[in-house]
């Protein structure tokens, strides 16, 4: 009939009909974005460590400090490690922010006399990397310095020597 | 229906007599005379009263101002005192700029570390970490805001 209303209980199995598709529907949306959303397969992780070694240039090495970063951003530091002469054996001072990030500053010094006057590795950082991704790493020497605090930048090298872990 | 009792007949203007109006005239405008004696038996302790309340009122401000010049002389050697054992701000920039490079590096650490280890005699603007003492911890502050990532 024309112009009737529909009764109460069919008005409301309408409803709950319509609300149930809608939230089947969206269910799926939900289900096939997650199912997107995983990766095929998980890009391998590689470990790399590299070493930093300066050479202060015939003098004696008694403090100092340096930018390590990749600048391709795709590297994280999981951990750092001292330095071969005793007088740097010990980690360096870091930033324990910098783990799990791509970027340090690294800084050490030593009262010693004993101290290195060639080159030296300072500290060794392990890194984890990703597969098929290349790392810019770049170092920048900030602070080199001789036990009466000169500057030995002019002379001093700093360089990386990248390895497998 | 009616009618207004004065439709169709103005009201004629009123007049006082001129003598009335000049008497009124003269009720307002006439000035009392008051006898000097009077005045100045009112006026008298007036001033005198208003004459207190002006020199109180000098006299606060005075002294007011007398404490905050004393205040001052007194503190002016202290602060003096506070200066001279401040370093110059234009030797150390902030703390921890101990070689005031204008920046802290390891090179403070190593300056303040090289001073403990010779047994100098510790200077004010040492003791970084504010606890009193100049020691390693000094040093190891010095250190960690050296390589601070967000400096």
């Amino acid at each position: 009939m024309n112009g009737q209303r529909l009764p109460l209980a069919r008005r409301h199995l309408r409803l709950a009909t319509g609300f149930a598709i809608l939230l089947a529907a969206a269910l799926l949306t939900w289900a096939a974005g997650e199912a997107r959303a995983i990766p095929q397969a998980p890009t391998p992780s590689l470990f790399e460590a590299v070493e930093i070694h300066i050479d202060p240039g015939g003098r004696p090495l008694a403090a100092f400090q340096l930018e390590f970063v990749d600048e391709a951003g795709t590297a994280r530091i999981a951990g750092i490690e001292g330095g071969e002469h005793p007088a740097f054996a010990r980690p360096a001072y870091y930033d324990p922010a910098a783990l799990a990030r791509s970027r340090v500053i690294l800084a050490a010094f030593s009262t010693d006399a004993d101290l290195p006057a060639g080159r030296t590795r300072v500290a060794t950082l392990h890194l984890i990397t990703r597969q098929g991704v290349s790392p810019r790493y770049r170092i920048h020497l900030e602070v080199a310095a001789d036990p009466e605090g000169q500057d030995l930048r002019p002379a001093a090298v700093v360089e990386s020597i990248r390895r497998k872990a | 229906m009616t009618r207004p009792e004065n439709e169709g007949f103005p009201e004629p203007e009123l007049t006082a007599p001129a003598r009335l109006v000049e008497d009124l005239r003269r009720l307002h405008d006439r000035t009392i005379p008051v006898p000097a004696a009077t005045d100045a038996a009112v006026l008298g302790p007036a001033r005198r009263v208003l004459g207190r309340r002006r020199t109180v009122h000098r006299v606060r401000w005075v002294a007011a101002a007398a404490a905050a010049m004393l205040l001052l002389a007194l503190s002016l050697p202290a602060v003096l005192r506070r200066a001279e054992r401040r370093p110059a701000p234009d030797r150390i920039a902030f703390r921890g700029d101990l070689d005031a490079s204008g920046r802290i590096d390891i090179l403070d650490a190593f300056v303040l570390a090289r001073g403990l280890r010779a047994g100098a005699a510790a200077e004010e603007h040492w003791d970084v970490t504010g606890d009193g003492r100049v020691d390693a911890e000094d040093v190891h502050w010095i250190a960690r805001r050296a390589v601070r990532l967000d400096q």
